[in-house]
């Protein structure tokens, strides 16, 4: 692969070890999948989840002691990147990337016990219930609220935009429990079953005409009192933190660098009007070499986050800069994607017979695409964070 | 590019009743669904760029692609980049054999002319004359309005690359296939294969250098109306967005007091500008010589491609999450504008033309 030279020749091993592991147990179907669909089904991810479990790779990320591997970030990065290079499907994030970290960082040894399994194994499936419909960027003005009773909590409010929400069993909840005092101190965080008595669920169609992401309406939801995750009113510094782990997992620097190597090989296939291979095509040679500039940028800036780490740091608006760069290469890619497939990208034979086609799984990931700097906190939020916090402004 | 008083009213009346007529016949819906049938047809518009010796309005073309990017407003499902911007060049060729008779027939509907491109990405059509027949084999590029046509004009060369112009009846013709196609905006379109299809020769309008610039001013026509829908199309985006920006609340603020918010959306506002200048002046140069004509068509389409599309993206981008639902008008926006993009060359063919 690339920039072998910043790499010691143990961790070179390392990545050959785990890379051929990931490609002798990722079955082919879900391998062809994952490059056709932008959105996949519970049971395969389910799937692809036990396969990992059953080598401890599932939550590859986690420290050995909550039953990940231990990899150091380096590790993992090299883990990651193995994966992405084989067209493994991502698995839901909600649980591994989220619920997983949160619970083992502040929750109660009895939550823990309880829901750190379903997770490892794959068998319980996780949503994040933070947005509202007028608290998106303004997170912290939300509306929904938990209130006290005898026995535990009452939950009432609407969530939007819960990605996964349709098909998850659980439901990492952020709602106000005191609404006495500043925004941002009178919020908790709750675990909510997604079949309790009261909760709804609507779906939203997104444009590229998918369905993934849902309303969510609870009326008089009751939970019991360890519903709650650690104390009362600290729902936001749980949830920040929370964010600025989505936020790494958003460089997607793998996938992209995956995805840019395939776009290559379609555009070396793919003749221009003079039957001249399109890569060789002085223009999109161009375009090409300005992405693979770019990629090799986002890829030697994690490096350089991960550094950070291991020297033992909390990543701080280093993830806002990753956040906003790999964002806008993801963009970038697919933006590509849409010249190189030309026509094909923007019609399907209305016969429907033809096989999924990789000028059609590129036009859907482009639409869907638009929304990588809207979500996790929008483009325009971080780039204020990283004026604040990295320049000081 | 300077119009007279009196053109402008007249373009002004035009405007108003297009816009009206949209609005009330044709209005956009989440569903897809607008209310009323290919009402416009009463309104004269298809052939309004004909002479009215055959039954045309005797509209500019200015008008022409005034109608066409009014329907672009509404993300009008139909096309009109052929009833009305392609047949507005077609007057020329009514003293051509039967063409008189069809072109009277086009502002009725009854007779709808599509241009038949091959695909960029493929050897072009052929068309082998033998005595008095003449056969056509290839496949198309899309063709927008394939799926409604009753006659093709299809642009093709023959063996020693000359260009080749012919008018085939679709039902006439036996060897032409015409597959649909559904496009990423929701719109349809088709592809023609033609196995070999028989036709008069007699039915081949032109050949040599007269059907070379006969077909790149058809082309340029088609390309042109692709750009008018799609400012129609930005332009109610832009409404859409700002009004949204005006009412959601953040922080305790309406979107449109962020200064990030503006300056995204003064990038796109100048982006649609140019779009918009380089649209008129696109249109003025179907006045003036082949070359420049085809360097203005190529300039706009190649900028609807790259900084429109960016201006639309934008607007998804201000808005947030809801512009990326099916629910909400700005999204489809968007897809109109990408898929418009690709069709009768995307940016990276017209900047390679451009120079
Ligand atoms: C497909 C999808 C999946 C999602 N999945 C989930 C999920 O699973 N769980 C969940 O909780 N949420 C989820 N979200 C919600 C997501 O986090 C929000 O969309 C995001 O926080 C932005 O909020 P908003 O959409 O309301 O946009 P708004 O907050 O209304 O923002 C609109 C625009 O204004 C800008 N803006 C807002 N405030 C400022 C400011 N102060 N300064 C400058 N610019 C500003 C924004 O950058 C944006 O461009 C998802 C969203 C989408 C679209």
């Amino acid at each position: 692969m690339t920039m072998d030279s910043l790499f010691t020749a143990e961790e070179q091993a390392f990545r050959d070890r785990v890379g051929s592991a990931l490609r002798d147990m990722l079955p082919a179907d879900l391998a062809e999948k994952t490059r056709n669909s932008v959105h996949l089904s519970r049971e395969d991810m389910a799937r692809w989840n036990r396969i990992l479990h059953g080598k401890g790779w599932s939550a590859h990320h986690w420290p050995q002691e909550h039953g990940g591997p231990g990899w150091s970030p380096m590790e993992r990065y090299l883990f990651e990147s193995e994966y992405a290079n084989a067209d493994a499907p991502p698995i839901s994030v909600f649980g591994v990337y989220l619920v997983g970290p949160t619970l083992y960082t502040f929750g109660s040894q009895a939550q823990k016990d309880r829901y750190l399994p379903g997770i490892l194994t794959g068998d319980e499936f996780w949503c994040q219930g933070y947005s509202e419909p007028e608290a998106g960027s303004d997170l912290a003005a939300l509306r929904t609220t938990a209130r006290k009773t005898e026995t535990g909590w009452v939950i009432n409010g609407q969530k939007a935009w819960t990605t996964e929400g349709h098909f998850a069993d659980l439901m990492i909840c952020l709602a106000r429990t005191d609404s006495t005092v500043k925004q941002q101190a009178g919020l908790s965080l709750f675990i909510v079953p997604m079949d309790a008595p009261g909760l709804k669920i609507s779906p939203v169609i997104t444009i590229d005409g998918a369905h993934s992401v849902n309303e969510v309406f609870l009326d008089n939801v009751e939970v019991p009192e360890d519903a709650l995750i650690g104390e009362e009113n600290k729902g936001w510094t749980y949830a920040k933190f929370l964010l600025n782990h989505e936020r790494t997992n958003n460089a997607q620097v793998h996938r992209s660098r995956r995805e840019f190597e395939r776009l290559k090989r379609s555009a070396a296939e793919t003749l221009d009007g003079d039957g001249r291979p399109l890569l060789d095509n002085p223009a999109f040679r161009r375009r090409f070499a300005i992405i693979e500039m770019e990629v090799r940028a986002l890829e030697a800036t994690v490096l350089r986050i991960l550094a950070v780490q291991t020297g033992g740091k909390e990543p701080g608006p280093e993830t806002s800069i990753v956040k906003v760069i790999g964002s806008r290469l993801q963009q970038m890619i697919s933006e590509l994607a849409m010249d190189v497939f030309a026509e094909r990208a923007i019609a399907v034979p209305a016969n429907g017979l033809n096989a999924p086609s990789d000028a059609a799984a590129w036009a859907e990931r482009h639409l869907f695409r638009r929304v990588v700097t809207i979500y996790a906190g929008s483009n325009e939020i971080q780039k204020t964070i990283i004026a604040r916090t990295a320049l000081g402004l | 590019m300077r119009r007279s008083e009196e053109k402008m009213e007249e373009d002004r009346l035009l405007r108003d009743s297009a816009r009206r007529f949209f609005e009330e016949q044709r209005a956009w819906s989440p569903t897809g669904k607008h209310n009323g049938q290919a009402a416009y047809l009463d309104m004269g518009w298809p052939g309004m760029g004909l002479p009215e010796e055959l039954g045309g309005m005797g509209a500019d073309l200015s008008q022409c692609l005034m109608a066409v990017e009014e329907g672009g407003r509404v993300l009008l499902p139909d096309w009109l980049i052929d009833d009305v911007a392609l047949t507005a060049g077609l007057a020329p060729l009514c003293d051509k054999s039967g063409m008189g008779d069809l072109l009277g027939r086009v502002p009725s509907g009854s007779v709808r002319f599509v241009l038949v491109t091959g695909d960029r990405r493929h050897p072009p059509l052929r068309l082998a004359k033998n005595g008095t027949d003449a056969t056509v084999t290839g496949r198309s590029g899309l063709v927008p309005d394939a799926l409604r046509a009753t006659h093709l004009l299809v642009c093709a060369e023959n063996a020693e690359g000359e260009a080749q112009l012919a008018a085939i009846a679709v039902d006439a013709a036996d060897g032409v296939h015409r597959e649909a196609y559904h496009l990423m905006d929701g719109r349809k379109a088709g592809i023609l294969s033609f196995d070999g299809a028989a036709i008069p020769a007699g039915n081949v309008l032109a050949s040599g250098e007269e059907a070379r610039q006969r077909i790149a001013e058809l082309t340029d026509l088609c390309t042109a109306g692709l750009v008018a829908d799609c400012i129609g199309a930005l332009d109610a985006g832009f409404s859409a967005t700002i009004d949204h920006l005006k009412t959601r609340k953040q922080f305790g603020q309406p979107l449109s007091a962020f200064q990030a918010v503006q300056h995204l959306m003064a990038d796109a506002y100048c982006d649609r500008e140019n779009l918009r200048s380089l649209t008129i002046a696109m249109t003025a140069a179907f006045d003036g010589p082949a070359d420049e004509r085809r360097k203005a068509v190529s300039a706009a389409k190649a900028y609807l491609g790259r900084n429109g599309l960016a201006a639309a993206s934008r607007c998804i981008q201000v808005c947030g999450g809801i512009a990326m639902t099916e629910e909400y008008f700005v999204g489809h926006v968007y897809k109109r504008l990408q898929t418009t993009a690709a069709l009768f060359g995307n940016a990276e063919d017209h900047l390679a033309t451009l120079m």
